[in-house]
């Protein structure tokens, strides 16, 4: 896969890893452990992606803060938060298929599909097709990020 | 013994496919009769068949359990939906002549279902792969989406 490609996704992970530590911190119980799994699993396929990029002799950076796209201090902005990522999620890696082929594209549809699962566990009423970035009825923010360099 | 079904058949054809587009490298375009065929032909009219077969299916399952109608209309929405932008239209689907032999129970729809849907995520995955034009490939894995959220709508016996 193009390093580009490989850029994409490790923006997007490492966003869902700092999102889902807001979602681990606005929540309780059962739902707090469905975000800190959330945060372990996002956070391997950032470095993973990051290895890639650092592997072809790029540089694997990525912003430092993140601005969310609303105010989370409650479980239920926190599960909107994390639909927010994970739609977002299924955005990037569907997007990707343009980019890709044969393996590499078959690795990109299982994560959007992956991510479409996960956005139902935290409440998505799934549509015919994903929503794309800030077009989910129940999460009218813009999506995160929009990486800010502290 | 049950007889294979249409979709069945539709999946063996996808496999037929993925070996029909090995032998054709890329940049290769087959030309028939001195006409530029569309190198995703197949992709598209083998995705248009298989949502056609669903869409049957479903329509087959809210006949013969309208209690299961609530549940079941807005995934027939989607196929719908999913149907149309393969097409390009906003025509219904012929109808299918396809019926279940029998009569399944409540449990048995709900499984036969969740059992289409798992080969048609799987099938749209590989037609995605199978895919040479972006675009094409963008919708299919875009309709992979929407059918692996199907399973997890699908679930339970009830």
């Amino acid at each position: 896969m193009a390093t580009d490609v490989w850029r994409q996704i490790l923006l997007a992970e490492d966003a869902a890893v700092y999102a889902y530590a807001v979602v681990a911190a606005n929540s309780t119980g059962e739902w707090q452990q469905a975000a800190l799994d959330a945060r372990t699993l996002h956070a391997r396929a950032r470095d993973s992606a990051a290895d890639r990029i650092t592997g072809s002799g790029g540089d694997p950076a990525t912003p430092s803060v993140y601005e969310l796209p609303f105010v989370v201090k409650n479980q239920k902005a926190a599960k909107q938060l994390a639909r927010t990522v994970e739609l977002r999620l299924v955005d990037t890696y569907v997007i990707q298929v343009a980019a890709t082929s044969d393996s590499d594209r078959r690795d990109v549809i299982e994560s959007a599909q992956a991510a479409t699962v996960r956005a139902m566990r935290w409440g998505w009423d799934p549509s015919a097709f994903p929503p794309g970035p800030g077009t989910d009825q129940s999460a009218p923010a813009a999506p995160v990020p929009s990486p800010t360099r502290s | 013994m049950l007889q294979p079904s249409r979709r069945d058949v539709l999946i063996g054809g996808a496999a037929a496919l993925g070996l029909g587009l090995v032998g054709c490298s890329a940049g290769e375009i087959p030309v028939v009769g001195g006409l530029v065929r569309d190198p995703d032909q197949d992709v598209r009219d083998l995705s248009v068949s298989d949502e056609q077969a669903l869409i049957a299916e479903y329509e087959a399952a809210i006949r013969t359990h309208p209690d299961l109608a609530a549940r079941l209309e807005p995934i027939l929405e989607h196929h719908s939906e999913h149907l149309s932008a393969l097409t390009g239209t906003g025509t219904a689907p012929s109808p299918s002549q396809a019926r279940p032999s029998a009569t399944p129970g409540r449990a048995a729809t709900l499984k036969r279902l969740r059992k289409a849907e798992r080969s048609a995520t799987r099938l749209r995955t590989d037609l995605a792969v199978a895919a040479t034009g972006q675009d094409l490939a963008l919708l299919l894995a875009q309709i992979s989406c929407s059918e692996r959220s199907h399973i997890l709508l699908l679930a339970g016996d009830q």
